[in-house]
């Protein structure tokens, strides 16, 4: 019960607490710069002097649609990958394809992506989707394996139904909650590694209202306004959180 | 024989890595001699004659084989912008990453198995204060961690420098802050481990003996769970030993994460290749070491 207060919670700021902030995040005042926590500017104000809190809510939103956006298409493809790994041969190759994804940095992916498409949204939802494809397609191709031994499916595999049917009735039901749990364990990767290539400077522009760019903006100027860092963090870590216990209670339903 | 596979695995990964890399590295327009030397303002004509000395204008084909056969001579090219050996460039960071990663992974591994055995074996508040912190270590950016413990530490108490020195005081915070992270998931498996071998027969009856609790679960719960466990720590020093470019860009450490940051940005690709082919060398054999010191500890691998 706790659980689905605090996420609601959760998701009602997220999408109203926008609506509710007294100030443009965009609006400067350099006359207030870095000024900490005050009853007018709840968590301070940055070196442009924009409210922090402001920032921090609208931030959110584009902070969770893009992670959520990476989340779909690695979810997508992985699915995809890891059903067709499963019913084929060539299986070990692949195993040893995703072995390799795993090794490349995320950092060139992103570096590619925005050399080839520009320095958009998009350009950081591709490099931060790309490194959680591998881990959803060996799990997909695990489980869908694991499910396809079952005597109820050899049984319909014998009566003749047709592998799109075996799959779409029989193991994919059977592997489903599985995956859902797991989407959000990715979900919640997604939001932490898109940060933290904002973080670097790759992907989402420096400046904006974003998470990953404000703890950016935090960290250089750690000794002076450190509070610009603590409400962005704070949105990330409950989002985790949240996305963690989530997970947990899926798996447990099973 | 079951040795022999996995190397060959992990031999198939490090060259795939390494390939896929080349080929991702050629579809990006441009590279730093390019954007450099137009810079500077140097003809089009001593542009490519540069080119050419590097064997930049040769089909990508015979550079991905000259490629290979300089590396296996221990020749990683040199980089574009300085025209230093890749090696020697990696060398001089590596210092840093390994004794990041040292201390890193033995805080995570000390921190992660005493979390997960608080977690899955001691009583109420115990446990759920175990619980609470690995969720905290598993799902709090460490750059927001980061970030506090540099203000608090380094700004406020001023006990610890921001920037690394040299000396050990430079290290505290960043192996303490990436230890106490990676130390979630270690702690998790653990947990996970640990909970499961807890209710065994064997476990009830090494109580029933009478044995000393300590002795229960040192020599009985965490051997059985020790594979398991092992794996993890394995993962985790992987990816500790391929560079963290987070925590060195926080504590403004030198490293391998930081130069490979530094070199895909400025497109100096024989660098970000070697980097890769670290990494991925270094993965590897990571996974081989725990896959051997698995293989004496399991006797069960070992009929198959």
């Amino acid at each position: 019960m706790m659980f689905r207060i605090v996420l609601i919670g959760y998701i009602v700021i997220i999408i109203f607490g926008r609506a509710l902030t007294p100030y443009d995040p965009r609006t400067t005042q350099p006359e207030i710069a870095l000024q900490a926590p005050t009853w007018a500017h709840p968590a301070g104000t940055d070196a442009l002097g924009r409210d922090v809190l402001s920032r921090a809510l609208h931030g959110g939103t584009q902070t969770l649609t893009s992670a959520a956006a990476a989340a779909c298409l690695a979810l997508g493809i992985g699915l995809l990958v890891g059903l067709r790994m499963g019913g084929t041969r060539i299986d070990a190759g692949i195993d040893t394809l995703i072995a390799a994804g795993l090794t490349i940095p995320s950092i060139i992916v992103a570096l590619l992506a925005i050399t080839l498409i520009g320095n958009s949204d998009w350009a950081l939802i591709i490099a931060v989707s790309t490194a959680q494809i591998a881990p959803v397609a060996r799990l997909t191709r695990t489980l869908a394996q694991g499910a396809a031994r079952a005597d109820y499916v050899q049984a319909a595999d014998a009566l003749g139904a047709r592998p799109l049917r075996l799959l779409t009735r029989h193991i994919l039901p059977n592997i489903v909650p599985t995956l859902a749990a797991y989407a959000c364990v990715t979900f919640g990767a997604c939001i932490m590694n898109g940060a933290a290539l904002t973080f670097l400077g790759l992907g989402g522009e420096i400046g904006r209202a974003e998470w990953g760019a404000m703890l950016y903006e935090g960290r250089q100027a750690f000794r002076t306004a450190p509070w610009i860092a603590f409400v962005p963090g704070i949105g990330i870590t409950c989002a985790v959180l949240l996305l963690n216990e989530l997970s947990d209670r899926l798996t447990r339903i099973r | 024989m079951w040795f022999a596979r996995r190397m060959l695995s992990l031999v198939g990964a490090l060259a795939l890595a390494v390939s896929i890399t080349f080929v991702l590295l050629r579809a990006l327009p441009g590279d730093a001699i390019t954007a450099q030397m137009r810079i500077s303002g140097a003809s089009a004509g001593s542009i490519a004659e540069r080119r050419t000395a590097l064997g930049l204008d040769l089909p990508p084909l015979h550079q991905y084989i000259d490629y290979w056969i300089d590396a296996a001579r221990g020749d990683l090219g040199v980089s574009l912008i300085d025209g230093q050996p890749v090696t020697d460039i990696i060398m001089n960071q590596l210092d840093s990453t390994l004794l990041l990663a040292a201390s890193a992974l033995a805080t995570a591994a000390a921190f992660g198995l005493l979390l997960g055995c608080a977690a899955g074996l001691g009583g109420f508040i115990v446990s759920r204060t175990a619980r609470i912190v690995i969720g905290l270590a598993i799902s709090v950016p460490i750059y927001w961690t980061g970030t506090i413990t540099l203000f608090v530490f380094a700004a406020q108490l001023r006990i610890l420098p921001a920037i690394d020195d040299g000396t050990w005081r430079g290290l505290v915070l960043p192996s303490a802050v990436l230890g106490f992270h990676t130390a979630g998931a270690i702690a998790r498996v653990t947990w996970a481990t640990v909970r499961a071998t807890n209710t065994a027969d064997f476990v009830r009856t090494a109580r029933g003996k009478g044995l000393r609790e300590s002795h229960v679960i040192l020599s009985h719960i965490l051997r059985v769970g020790l594979p398991a466990i092992l794996s993890v720590i394995a993962l985790q020093a992987g990816f500790l030993l391929g560079g963290v470019v987070v925590t060195e860009t926080l504590f403004s450490r030198p490293g391998v994460g930081r130069l490979l940051l530094s070199a895909a940005l400025g497109q100096d690709y024989p660098v970000v290749q070697g980097i890769v082919l670290w990494s991925a060398f270094a993965y590897s054999v990571v996974q081989l070491l725990f896959d051997a010191a698995n293989w004496l500890i399991d006797p069960r691998l070992r009929t198959t």
